[in-house]
Parts: structure tokens; sequence; C-alpha cells
């Protein structure tokens, strides 16, 4: 773990700086890097935020992506973090596209509501307590307020700092902790409400 | 913000960044690991624009980056405006895309140095011979000055010199060329290099006028033998046109075709050509004395007595 992140398995590490530097000249094979390290992380975001098609998104979001690597400058978490900064904007304009032409279809009458069920066996522990899995972790957050399911999710699913998620949400470090204590509150009355023992 | 704020602060920041013992928040831990959890797995399927991307790599631009650290903004994906925005449409044109502007960027300059005289001497034939079938100007042409100044025209009215945008750098056309333009081309077209529509040729027809051997072009070249500025400067005596950066165009001596003109050239004792600027001259054309100027002093045989419209009478048609 690093600086209040937890660091995915599959981080490239001191390989990103040589991986970076080779997208950033628009070599393939870097970027297929870069995708297949955040592209799972990013897509479990936008499922966990309940957009109507993650992969497509996600697929925009690395697009975006590397086609503006140029403008970017850093280490591979601010590199992380800078992708979920484009993952939440993708979002937010999936949202709105979404609430101004609503859509037939039941599963995404709800914009804020997920229709596709990730194919991610749930853990360990919630197979022994039989309790959540994924479909139920995504319908607790759908229960959330908006901000506060964004400040969480970035925080779990991103891995990104507070100060990070200010970033990518548009509000103060302090506005984000009280956001996440809020999150956990929330999130602790749910459980109890669906029985689940805290 | 009171001490228990801080303490659960603490226990939250525990919480989320996973460091906490499960024991301590119980289903909370819980539920956050299944969290963490929808982020695990294989990448989804790129969309084919990505996958085009990372298989063929792509041209990363220099674009405006998202919310910046310690101040969000929103992202300036809808800025059109400037130099970057346009690096993002050309770079996302795709391939076809971006060899047709360079084609036609090209061809543009191409023509440019055609009017001028610039070009070598079978490219400057073809363009030529390609103008003068859709205007009614004569550019210099150093082939019908070899031939005694009747005009040739090969096998060429028809298919001539260019192909379609396809053919790039490599259209050619195999017949009816002066010596040392034909062959050894790249043969962007069918048949030798005459593909392309019938009957005409222009700057809407494809690629890049060949020099000799094949290679593309110069956009600014001196003819061979021009005792000339190099190649930035049409070196060919009254050399006109485009010439490098920061000068006045010179001049081009073309003459529009009467109606009874032969095919080859004036005839004998028809009034001298007619001097009239370039298509790229911008206000304020100095005059031949700029064009000798520039040209290094020497007439050009083609246009041996350039003649401003407002000075003579005789020549102007």
């Amino acid at each position: 773990m690093h600086g209040g992140r937890r660091i995915g398995p599959g981080a490239l590490g001191e390989q990103f700086d040589h991986v970076l530097a080779a997208a950033r000249t628009g070599a393939g094979w870097a970027a297929e890097r870069l995708w297949r390290t955040l592209a799972p992380s990013v897509a479990g975001y936008l499922r966990a935020q309940g957009s109507a098609e993650p992969d497509d998104l996600t697929s925009e979001v690395f697009v975006g992506v590397f086609r503006n690597l140029g403008s970017f400058a850093g280490d591979e978490e601010r590199f992380r973090s800078w992708v979920f900064t484009i993952a939440h904007r993708r979002l937010l304009d999936e949202r709105r596209r979404a609430a101004r032409r609503p859509h037939p279809a039941a599963a995404v009458a709800d914009p804020g509501r997920a229709h596709a069920a990730p194919e991610v066996a749930p853990s360990a522990e919630a197979e022994a307590l039989g309790r959540l899995g994924a479909d139920g972790v995504r319908r607790i957050c759908d229960r959330l307020a908006a901000d506060q399911r964004d400040v969480l999710v970035l925080r779990l699913v991103g891995g990104l700092t507070v100060e990070e998620v200010a970033a990518a949400v548009g509000k103060s470090p302090g506005a984000v902790k009280a956001l996440q204590r809020r999150a956990v509150e929330a999130l602790r009355r749910i459980l109890q409400h669906q029985g689940v023992p805290l | 913000m009171s001490r228990s704020d801080h303490g659960d602060d603490a226990a939250i920041e525990a919480l989320l960044s996973g460091t906490s013992a499960g024991s301590e928040h119980g289903s909370l831990a819980a539920f956050a690991d299944e969290l963490r959890a929808l982020a695990g797995g294989p990448a989804p399927a790129p969309s084919p624009e990505l996958a085009s991307m990372l298989a063929d790599g792509f041209s990363p631009g220099a674009g405006p980056a998202p919310a910046g650290r310690g101040r969000a903004r929103r992202a300036t994906w809808g800025r059109r405006a400037g130099r970057a925005g346009v690096g993002r449409r050309v770079a996302a044109a795709g391939a076809a895309g971006r060899a047709a502007l360079a084609t036609s960027v090209a061809l543009a300059g191409i023509t440019a140095a055609g009017a001028a005289g610039a070009l070598p001497g079978a490219a400057q034939h073809i363009v030529a011979t390609a103008v003068e079938a859709i205007t009614p100007f004569q550019l210099p042409d150093q082939a019908d000055d070899e031939a005694g100044g009747e005009r040739r025209r090969g096998a060429g009215a028809t298919g001539r010199a260019v192909d379609g945008p396809e053919a790039g750098a490599g259209a050619r056309d195999g017949g009816g060329e002066p010596a040392g333009a034909s062959g050894g081309g790249s043969g962007g077209g069918e048949g030798g290099g005459r593909g392309g529509a019938p009957g005409r040729a222009g700057p809407d027809r494809g690629g890049p006028v060949p020099a000799e051997g094949g290679a593309p072009a110069p956009v600014h070249g001196g003819r061979p033998g021009d005792a000339g500025d190099g190649p930035e400067g049409p070196g060919a005596p009254g050399a006109t046109g485009l010439d490098a950066p920061g000068r006045a165009p010179v001049p081009t001596v073309v003459s529009p075709p009467a109606r009874d003109a032969p095919l080859g050239g004036p005839r004998p004792g028809a009034p001298p050509p007619v001097t009239v600027p370039p298509v790229s001259t911008p206000a304020g054309w100095a005059g031949t004395e700029a064009a000798e100027d520039l040209a290094g002093g020497e007439p050009s045989p083609v246009d041996a007595a350039p003649v401003p419209v407002a000075t003579t009478g005789g020549g102007q048609r």
C-alpha cells in the first residue's frame, strides 16, 4: 500500500515510466499495457456507479486517455488518478445524456442503476457469509446519494486518495472527507436494515 | 471538527484504504472488499476504435488534460479551437483521411509550383497540360519549348498525370511524356499510370506529380539547368510563382489561348503573352521588375516579354 491507497497487483511499478514514454510516442503495445493494467478497475468503477454500458464507456475513457497522453506528466499514481478523473467525467456525461433522452429499456430507466451483472466472483468472505455478491453491492451503492457514492467508489475501486478524489469530483478534501463519512454511515444503516450483522 | 470526528475519520480512512482489520468493521469491511472486487477480472473487450489504436498505434495529441490536481474543472473535450484541436482531428481522421489531407496539401503546392514554372521538366509539362486542359491559361512548359513551341499532347489528354487520391506519390503517366518522365514510376494508377478520369486533370485529381525517377516532385524546385536561387526560389529564368517564404510571388507569364490559337503555342507574329499573376498572388504584386530581381535578372524565353497589363495595350487579350 502506498499513501493511503492500495496498489493493485497489476500495477506496472518500475516499468511504468518506460511504458508511458512508449505510449506517448503512440506505441500500441504500450497503450495495451496501460489498458490491461487499468481497464479492469475503470470498468469496475463504472459498473459500481451504475453505468449503462460500462465496457463501452471504459473504451471511451481510454481513447480519451491515449489521445491526450501528450499532456500528461507524472508517476503511476498520478496517471491512475488522471484516468479515473476522465472516467468520472465520462460517467457524468453518460448520466446527462441518459437524463436528457430517457431510454424505454427498463434496465436504463434509472441512469444510476447498473443493469449488467459483472462476471466477478464474490469474495471468499462474502461467499462464506452468503450475503452480498456483486449485484448486492451494486444495489447497495444505488441506495447511496450520488455524491456519496462517487466518493466511496473512487476510494474503494479507484484506489484514489482523498485529495485525488477531491480533484476528480471538484470538491475540497474536507468536503470529500465529510462525504465519505456520511457514506459509511449510510452504508452502516443499509446493511443493518438488511439484517447484515455489523 | 470534534475529536470523535477525527477518530471516525481515522477509522474510515483505515476502512477505505484497506488497512483496518476486518473484525473492526464487520460487514462494512466485507462490503468494501466486495466493492473492490468489482475491479478484478480481465479487461473488457475494447471497442473497435480502441482496438485499432492498440493494434496499430496512434497519434497521442497534446490536448488539454482533464481536471488537474488540486483544481477540478470541466474537461475540455469539447474545445475545438486551436492547433491541439486540429491535431486531434487530424489524428482521429484515420489513415485514409490523413492521406487525403496530405495529398490535397501536396497537390496545392505542386499546382502552385507549376504555375511558377518551378517544377522539373517532366513534371512541369504534366502540370501545364493539366491546367491548360481546364483553364484558359498556359503555364510555362519546358517540354513545349524543347519541341520548338509546338505543344504536344501525348497520349495524355486522357488519363494524364495523376490518378485518384489513392495514388499518392505514385501516379505517373506512362506515355507521351518527355524523356525521363516515363517509366520508373510507382504506378499508382492502372495501366502504367494513366488512370483517372479521362480527359480531365487538375487540382482535384490525386496526388503530387512525380518528378523524374518517380519521386514526388518538390514543391519548390528549380528546373534543371536553371541558374537560380536554389531550392527555395524558383530558379528558372524569369521564374514565376511560388517563392521562398517571405518573398512576393513572381508573376507567371501565361497566355490566355485565343480562339484560333494553335495547340502548339502562339503563332509567329502573335502578340506577346500577357503577364497574368498567379492565383496565389496577393494584392500588391510588384510586377515584372520584382520577377527579374528574384530570378536573377534573366528573362525567360517563355515569358520573353512580360508586359504588365497596365503598361501595354498590344499584348493583352
